[in-house]
């Protein structure tokens, strides 16, 4: 008796051990991460400050000092990227001197600048995800920048169009775009032969891909044709936008994404998905899709931008990029991510601080360097002829053709003061219950939408 | 003279008073405080940015109308049942083994306390690996024993159980501890008596070791309730925020946290905070009452 409770006991303990002990139990190609955006970039040396002081900066005499915070993890090539940046501006004798402070990700920093508003002790200037951006116009907490952008020095139209609605709020600017991305399709050019689909041409609708995909599975049936971590806002209105629909009225009022267009649109994914030519992941799955991929188990994912440097280090077959498949109205590239702005309740002095920093961090040499170094959008069109992108393009020319079609074919968000509470909140749950097939599209959509336009009120 | 004498009679409580001062500096700060302005902003519309409004009840009303709360409270209730009822019963079983005279008693011990010590954020992570659909631990020991492997986090039809799982994995070892400080307490004397009188390992355990142990299962129904009841930190992290597939996961303070600092209505989220409030005291008052006639104090 006594030994077999020992035995029970030991059984139990060594259960409770393989949890504790898990994280050298489970496989290293495992995903480990939620974090959406940067975690499939190449991993680079940590480096210890997350506060950039340059000390070997040769000061002019009246330098202004201002702080910007920066939504970034204090390690990793997206941080060494702005650092050299940063340094680099604090060198150029400008009369100002940045100090970066990173927040970690757009959340925290989101929740960071709530508080410093309350407590009266905002920083001067801020990267703030595009999407929170009209929460803080609306409030009055940002500079409008219609007239400091008119100087012609800054050449303010040649931004990139795609990249720039979401700037605006109430027909003021308020934002500049900076770190932006744009999921892409990426797929795999050696399938695409064997499967007898022509490489060189991509499905550019989704009539198209659903011929394609049917043509993969046939030729391979245990190979999904197509993925992504599409179950979300993001991935949806891209979507809704390529098939002419909208989520929200023109005056932002009522919610729209229930139309017959956000219908058809959300119906075409499901379809897919019941007939297993696609696989539809949630957005915790960013990085699980790209392994995926990199693995042969899909022909085309749907994926940021940002991972087609995971995708060249490691794919070991013939590899490339297109726009994601539209509707009726065409492909659709929205890009999501961060834009720069200035506070309204910085002194006026350190506001044009902040606007010169900037300005130098847009010229377009500056936007395709960090654009090379961190795989997010150059903000400007010219900065894809700049000569460090031309020579780059030489080195990885499907990187310089994926941000080409993201400019060409980028369309903005929708813009909301609310646009969390109001949209987000009911989508995305709705989004995933008819995704995986467990509501209606319409009943879904309707109901979600109708929650929506109450929240809008 | 006189004055002499009035501080010989204040002496004595002020150096009470500063004996307590610095953690009732701590309890104002960080408890009174928040717990007062959240009170007064539940009767307020304020997104945290621009200045608040007096909007009288309008929050509590709203907490009757919202119907994903109502589903976020079943989501809660289905939680808290399942992690404080099946760990309480596990806890006990193992409980009473390990008060026996076994074989590297110590040892097991240590082992079932380990995942309580263990930063649950960082437990959070861990499992998210185990529950990997394609690379996980869970599902290779599923398959490894022929059962349906299941996609765990990735469903909405499973992802609040594994949830669940691990959370008792988490809390089973600190119902053990107090489990055995209770076993600790029941005198010997009882036992050998009752040996005496011929009575079996069961009628042992059901007519003395329960009845002396029942303070101790109150105090842990009633704290565990609470506790589960109070859940975020593993909701938040493995769902990467966002509350699990179609809300599966959400639960209530999970909730709460999205209306403040998601949807930035301060208000609403105060109203909740005092709807878990009026939930876990009346919980604890029903309690408190059906356990006068189960509990045996000596």
């Amino acid at each position: 008796m006594r030994s077999f409770k020992f035995v029970v006991l030991l059984l139990i303990a060594l259960g409770v051990l393989v949890g504790c002990a898990a994280p050298t139990a489970a496989p290293t190609s495992a995903p480990p991460t939620k974090a959406p955006a940067p975690t499939t970039a190449p991993v680079a040396q940590p480096t210890t400050a997350p506060a950039v002081k340059p000390t070997d900066a040769p000061k002019p005499a009246a330098s202004t000092k201002i702080t910007v915070w920066y939504p970034l993890p204090t390690t990793g090539p997206l941080q060494e990227a702005m650092n050299a940046l940063v340094k680099k501006f604090n060198a150029a004798g400008k009369g100002v001197e940045v100090e970066m402070v990173l927040t970690g990700n757009y959340g925290d920093n989101f929740t960071k600048i709530l508080a410093a508003a309350t407590a009266n002790n905002l920083p001067d200037a801020a990267m703030v995800e595009l999407l929170q951006i009209p929460q803080l116009a609306n409030s009055n907490q940002l500079l409008a920048l219609d007239d400091l952008s008119k100087e012609a020095d800054f050449n303010f139209s040649d931004l990139a169009p795609a990249l720039l609605g979401n700037s605006y709020f109430n027909n003021k600017l308020y934002a500049i775009p900076w770190q932006r991305s744009t999921t892409m399709m990426f797929y795999n050019r050696d399938m695409f032969k064997a499967a007898g689909l022509d490489p060189d041409k991509p499905p550019l609708t989704w009539d198209e891909a659903k011929a394609a995909t049917q043509k993969l599975l046939a030729k391979d049936p245990n190979v999904v044709p197509m993925t992504g971590a599409i179950a979300s806002d993001w991935a949806f209105e891209a979507q809704l936008l390529s098939f002419n629909g909208a989520l929200l009225a023109k005056d932002g009022k009522s919610a729209t994404y229930n139309s017959p267009e956000g219908i058809a649109a959300v119906t075409v994914w499901r379809d897919m998905s019941k007939d297993k030519l696609l696989s539809i992941r949630g957005s915790g799955d960013f990085g699980a899709v790209v392994n995926d991929f990199i693995a042969g188990k899909n022909a085309m994912v749907m994926q940021s931008i940002f991972s087609r440097a995971t995708i060249e280090q490691q794919a070991k077959f013939d590899w490339d990029v297109a726009a994601v498949p539209g509707g009726s109205a065409g492909p659709v590239l929205n890009a999501g991510g961060g834009n720069f702005v200035i506070f309204g309740k910085t002194a006026p002095e350190k506001q044009k601080a902040a606007w010169t920093f900037m300005k130098w961090m847009t010229s377009p040499e500056n936007t395709a360097e960090y654009s090379i170094k961190s795989g997010y959008l150059p903000v400007r069109t010219s900065a894809l002829n700049a000569p460090a992108m031309v020579d780059y393009g030489k080195q990885s020319p499907k990187t310089v053709k994926a941000m080409n079609l993201a400019l060409k074919y980028g369309k903005s968000r929708a813009v909301s003061s609310v646009f969390e509470k109001a949209i987000n909140q009911f989508l995305n749950p709705a989004l995933q219950d008819i995704l995986l097939g467990t509501a209606d599209p319409k009943t879904a959509l309707d109901a979600a939408a109708k929650k929506s336009t109450d929240a809008l009120q | 003279m006189k004055s002499t004498f009035t501080f010989n009679k204040l002496r004595e409580p002020l150096t009470a008073y500063a004996f307590l001062f610095p953690s009732l500096i701590g309890l104002v700060v960080f408890i009174l405080y928040p717990l007062v302005t959240s009170f007064y902003l539940s009767f307020q519309r304020w997104d945290m940015l621009s200045d608040a409004r007096f909007i009288g009840l309008r929050n509590y009303q709203k907490l009757f109308d919202d119907t994903d709360l109502h589903k976020i409270l079943g989501n809660t209730a289905v939680y808290t049942i399942s992690v404080v009822l099946i760990t309480l019963v596990l806890a006990l079983l193992l409980a009473l083994l390990l008060n026996q005279q076994l074989r590297g008693r110590i040892i097991f011990r240590t082992t079932f306390f380990l995942p309580v010590v263990m930063s649950l954020t960082a437990v959070s992570a861990v499992w998210l690996w185990i529950y990997d659909p394609e690379f996980g631990l869970a599902n290779w020991l599923l398959k490894l024993a022929g059962l349906p492997t299941s996609k765990w986090m990735n469903s909405p039809q499973s992802a609040l159980t594994a949830i669940i799982v691990m959370m008792i994995w988490q809390t089973l070892g600190y119902n053990i501890i107090i489990f055995l400080a209770g076993l600790t307490n029941i005198r010997r004397d009882l036992y050998e008596a009752a040996s005496l009188d011929g009575a079996g390992t069961w009628a042992t355990v059901w007519n003395i070791t329960m009845p002396l142990l029942s303070p101790t299962l109150v105090f842990l129904i009633i704290t565990s309730t609470i506790q589960a009841f109070r859940v975020f930190d593993p909701i938040f992290v493995m769902s990467g925020g966002l509350g699990g597939p179609a809300n599966s996961t959400a639960t209530v303070v999970f909730y709460l946290y999205r209306q403040a600092f998601y949807n930035l209505d301060a208000g609403y989220a105060s109203a909740i905070a005092f709807l878990v409030v009026a939930i876990a005291m009346a919980f604890t008052a029903l309690q408190l009452y059906l356990s006068r006639r189960w509990v045996t104090y000596e």
